[in-house]
Formats: C-alpha cells, structure tokens, sequence
C-alpha cells in the first residue's frame, strides 16, 4: 500500500461558546487550529503539549467522535469525514482508542471477558465457545491469565483494568490506536509495565499509535516522531531523537527545561518560563507563544508563523530559529503598518 | 529536632476488615530542612501526613500505636482543641487539588485573612493588608487587585499558590505538601517547585514533601524516606539515595522511570507483581514477593531499617548486595 496509514490535513476544530440563533459572533474556543500530520503503518506518532493545547481534541477529531469545523482525516487516503453507516462502521474496526481514565472507561458491570470481547460482538455473532477462546486470546496478548475473564473491573488493579482497556482495543485487530494519555494515571512501575506492553504489540502486530501524553519521558522512550502542540496548533513536529537532542521551538525548548529529572546532582540553571497558557477563547495575536517567549520580536505579535522545514526532517513555527525565506524577502513597512493596529 | 515520628501505626476499620494502612513507622524532619516522601500509590505517604495533623476520619481510620513529637510535645495526647492551634499556626499543610482548601463563596483575600485572624488576634484591616502581602510573596502578579478575586476567577497555578500564601500567612514551623504540583502542567510545576525552594530558604519553614515523582524529589528535597506498603523501607540524603539506593524497591522504582541515558524504544525493567493487601498481616519483607534479591529469610523475617552508610538506612537484608548491582 501506498502512501501513510493516517493523514490530517488543515484539522480545526472550534467550539461555540453557547448558542443562539439571533445572536452575532458568538465567541468561539479555538481548540485545534490547521493541524496537519502524517502517521505511517508500524509507527508511533507522539503528541505532547500542556492541558488546553488541543491533544485530547485531535484524539477524539481522529475518532470521529466529533465533527471537525474544517479540514480532513484519511486513513488510506479515504477521507473518513464522507463515511456514513456501513463504511464508517467498517473504518471504525481499523481504529481503536485507550484512554486514560481505567476506571471510568470500563462498564463496572461487565466482567473482563465481556468487556473485550463487546467490539467483535459488534459486528459478528460469537458462541459461548467463540467468545471465551477470544477472551482467553486477548487476555494473553496484554500479559493476563485467562481466569481474569470473569472478573468484574472493581475486583482487578489500575494496571490490570488499563491491561484490559488495550485488551480491549485490540480485538478488532486494528492498523492504529490513538492513546489518550494512557499511562498517565499510573504508578511508574505500572508505567513501565503497560510501556513495555505497548513495545512489544507494536513490534509483534505492526500497529501505529497516535500517542498523546503530557510527559516528555514517556515520549521521548517510545515516539518516532513528536508533534509539540501549543494553543491548539503544532508548533514543532521533528523525529524523536532529533528533537530531544535539540529542540529548535521555544515552546518546546521551555517544556524540556520544566520536566524534573531524577538526578539530584544536576544544577538547574534555567529560570522557569514565565506566565501561564492564556485562554483559547481570545488566544494572543500572532504567534501564540509570544507573550512567553524569551526571543520574541515584533512580528512575531502580528503574523502567526508557518510550519517551515528544517534540514533534519522537521518543521518548526517560529519566525525567530526557522524564519520562513521566502516570507522574510517582503517588505517590513507592512508588518509595521499592521502593528500599529494591534498595538 | 523539629518532628520526631516514633514507631506510627494507623490502621483502618471497614465492617468485615483492618487494613493496616501504617506499620510503624519512624522518622525526623529537622528544622528548616525539606524532607520528600516518596513511594506509589497506597504505600502510606498521606496516610502519614493526616496522621500527623489528626486529620484522619474518627469513625474509620485509628492511630493504634506511636508518639509525634513536635516541639517536645506529643501531638497524640493533645485535645482537639490544643490540636487545632497547632494546625495551620505551626503546621500547616498544601494539598493536590487547591480547591479542596479553597472556599468557592469567599474571596482569596478574605480566606487567607481569616487564617491570620484566627491565629493572631489582628484586626480586619491588618489582616487583609497580610494576604496582600502574602499574595505578592507568592508573586501572583497584581495582588492589590487578586485579593478580592473568587477561587474560580484564577487558574489552577494561581490557586495553588494562593493555598500556599495562606499556609504560609502564619509563619508555621512546618509545611507539609501533599503531591503540590501534581495536578498543574510542567511549566507550572517547575515555576509552583521554584517557589516552595524560594520560600522555604527565605522563611526557614521546614518542609515534608509528599510525591511520587522522584525527579521533584531530586530538585527539592535534601532528604527522603521510600515508604512501601506502609512502612519505610529507605532512608537517606538524596544525593546517596539516587547514587546508591541500597532498597530493591527503590532501585526497581528509579529503574522503571524511562531514561534516555539507557536508551529509547527499548523495553524498561519493571517491577513485576503487585503490591500486597494490607488487609492480610503480612509475614516477612512485605517487597519479598516482588524482590529480585529475595531469599528465605526475607519471606519468613521483617527486616528493620538499619544504617547502610552515613545518614543512609534500608530495611532489606541484602542491603549491601543491592547497593553494589
């Protein structure tokens, strides 16, 4: 097969703060701005940034769990949005999601076979037989004795209900699942079991994740690639290592600087970035970052920077480290005159 | 010596069972000093710190056994009233969620006021001038004007630091911070984290740090104790603890965290199993089960926390053996 397994083009997504038939410019929150990006088979696309930047919405964008106000999602250059009925269901069984919460993603009155097993209940008729050889399968897969099947989820650990939840996503054998946040809520030794667990299903399955997670360590372990996302748009999307060996954005730059690192003999020399995210209802002119950013200039108050490409195979918006040249050769007279507005 | 927690023991009572929530438990936080307790979930850590501040639930939860001594008195033979001087004059404490500690019908101003009031006697006025002061301390920026903001008129960085002005409002001896920064993004971690070392070194506040992420433990604190399944099982300075952890369970803990330095996409060592029930008396090390190092003595002994250095304590009996894998 040709081409990524998974493609978003200019993916934005407002929400309209209340509604009214009559009433004119309704504020709107821009959650996801003119998203784009790739996943190829096999692959492991990671998404960081902090609460409010947009991830969770991509993830559930992706899923078609809503409706997005422009741009496209193709999975095999399909573009899922024309889908109805028959053909979505059938996409639907290619794409599968984790999330975070194991506790409020499980049905309490199911027991664990039943959980696992509902997905491929959807679409074909199992016997007693079928269903149990399913589960027993499943439960393997994801590292859990058979025996578990008839346990309900309150009887089982927090590592053992998210066990399930990927149990759960994989019965339908899909090409990718979109982890929201999936270790988040566990203790790191549980961490680094369902991490493990993640590696070794990839490697064994060959399925691509869209791996959204706020905590840099656990990215920078299993990502191929990373998109950095801030105030709802990508700000920098580079190969994992080439990333963390230098982030190029600011954004990204602050974010690392932030992580605590477990070595207490490192002297921390960097001041914390200042200031807080601001609202995405009203986000800042220009470059959303540039209230908190140590290099802004001035056009970075006016003119929202492009994605520009960088030699090591990634993109970064910053008019400051990646000046976009062709942009660059205009005349400045016309930044000036639009400041003047802003300001 | 500020606190001095001798052999703690708290246990909870449901209808059918005792869970044996704290198993004695020692320790000391010296004045001015900020000691991080580490360890995962239920392993104790907030068991330990609402134990100190008798803040447990009367009907359900017990202090069966052990003495905290502050200031030479022990806090468990004090009335509630006596207690409720203590708390918040002397020790106050921060919690995960800042709105738990927050009323959303008062202002900000009028809230930590209220703490200056009730432990000194000052007047209206005076008081509302300290919050101003006590937000400007925290630097939340503008503070002549936050005073009079509702808890749901700032985000969740701001309140955190407003919970921590009015812990601080007091001047306590000792803070204790339960999981402070876990809720916030990174960025306001490290800015909540840069401002508890700041305050902590201007006002000479002692400082018990409650987490479970040892990489703030590593920026915070000077000194820590790993709590597992209800007990102590490490205790050192936290350059030699992150050097040489000498508890299997520490050692599994910092192994487990996914570091560059040993490679990406590689599988990471886990701890295997899971941890007990602390319903079930348990025989022996309560980590044997999940132990590499485990041998019979470790299934049929309780090891005591013993020194394994200077100022370094574990309680395993191949402490030495860990320390040198």
């Amino acid at each position: 097969m040709n081409g990524p397994l998974l493609k978003v083009e200019n993916l934005t997504k407002h929400y309209p703060l209340g509604s009214g038939i009559f009433k004119k410019n309704i504020p709107v929150i821009r959650a996801v701005e003119d998203v784009s990006f790739s996943v190829e088979a096999g692959e492991t696309l990671c998404i960081v940034g902090e609460s409010g930047c947009g991830k969770s919405t991509v993830a559930r964008l992706l899923m078609r769990l809503v409706e997005p106000t422009g741009g496209r999602v193709l999975i095999d250059g399909t573009d899922i949005a024309g889908l109805k009925k028959d053909a979505l269901r059938a996409w639907r069984r290619r794409m599968q999601m984790v999330f975070q919460d194991p506790y409020s993603s499980l049905n309490p009155r199911l027991t664990a076979g039943q959980i696992i097993t509902e997905p491929v209940e959807n679409f074909e008729r199992l016997s007693r037989q079928q269903r149990n050889a399913l589960a027993a399968d499943l439960l393997q897969k994801v590292g859990m004795s058979p025996e578990m099947m008839h346990r309900l989820p309150s009887e089982l650990s927090g590592g053992q209900r998210q066990r399930l939840g990927i149990a759960r996503a994989l019965a339908l054998k899909p090409s990718l699942i979109i982890a929201d946040e999936a270790v988040s809520a566990l203790d790191v030794s549980v961490q680094a079991q369902i991490l493990n667990l993640l590696l070794d299903l990839q490697q064994q399955m060959g399925i691509a994740f869209v791996f959204i997670s706020h905590d840099l360590g656990v990215v920078e372990h299993i990502g191929h690639r990373v998109a950095v996302m801030y105030l709802g748009r990508i700000v920098e999307l580079a190969p994992c290592e080439a990333l963390f060996a230098k982030p190029v954005h600011p954004y990204t730059e602050a974010l690392m600087a932030a992580a605590p690192v477990p070595d207490p003999t490192r002297v921390r020399l960097e001041a914390p970035v200042e200031g807080e995210v601001p609202s995405p209802i009203n986000p800042p002119s220009g470059c959303a970052f540039h209230p908190r950013c140590p290099l802004a200039v001035e056009r970075c108050r006016i003119e929202v920077p492009p994605l520009v490409p960088l030699a090591d195979g990634r993109v970064v918006a910053c008019h400051v480290r990646a000046p976009a040249t062709d942009v660059v050769a205009k005349p400045t007279t016309a930044a000036n005159s639009s400041l003047s507005r802003v300001v | 010596m500020l606190l001095d927690v001798r052999d703690l023991e708290t246990h909870f009572y449901s209808e059918e069972s005792v869970t044996r929530a704290l198993g004695g438990i020692s320790f000391q936080v010296k004045k001015g000093e900020t000691l991080g307790v580490v360890g995962e979930s239920g392993c104790g850590k907030s068991v330990t710190a609402l134990t100190i501040l008798r803040l447990l639930p009367k009907l359900s939860a017990r202090t069966v056994g052990g003495e905290i001594h502050f200031h030479g008195r022990n806090l468990l033979e004090l009335s509630d009233r006596e207690m409720r001087k203590i708390r918040g004059d002397q020790i106050a404490m921060i919690f995960q969620e800042p709105m738990t500690s927050l009323n959303p019908v008062y202002t900000v101003g009028r809230q930590i006021a209220e703490a200056v009031q009730i432990h000194t006697k000052a007047s209206r006025s005076v008081a509302m001038e300290k919050a101003e002061e006590m937000l400007r301390l925290v630097r939340i920026a503008d503070p002549e004007l936050r005073v009079n903001n509702y808890p749901h008129e700032m985000s969740g960085g701001m309140r955190q630091r407003a919970v921590i002005a009015m812990a601080l409002a007091c001047s306590p001896e000792l803070l204790i911070a339960d999981e402070p920064t876990t809720a916030l993004d990174v960025t306001i971690q490290a800015q909540i984290l840069r401002l508890i070392v700041d305050l902590k070194e201007r006002t000479g506040t002692a400082v018990m740090f409650i987490t479970h992420d040892l990489g703030v433990v590593a920026e915070t604190c000077q000194r820590v104790i790993v709590m597992y399944a209800g007990r102590i099982v490490e205790q050192a300075n936290v350059i030699d603890l992150f050097a040489r952890p000498a508890h299997p369970y520490t050692q599994g803990l910092m192994r487990s965290v996914p570091d560059r330095r040993r490679g990406r996409q590689r599988r990471l060592p886990e701890i295997p199993g899971i941890v007990p029930s602390l319903r079930e008396p348990i025989v022996g090390c309560s980590f044997a089960p999940r132990c590499p190092f485990a041998i019979d003595i470790c299934r049929e002994k309780t090891p005591a926390l013993r020194d394994v250095g200077s100022s370094h304590a574990a309680a395993c009996w191949r402490a030495e053996e860990v320390m040198g894998a």
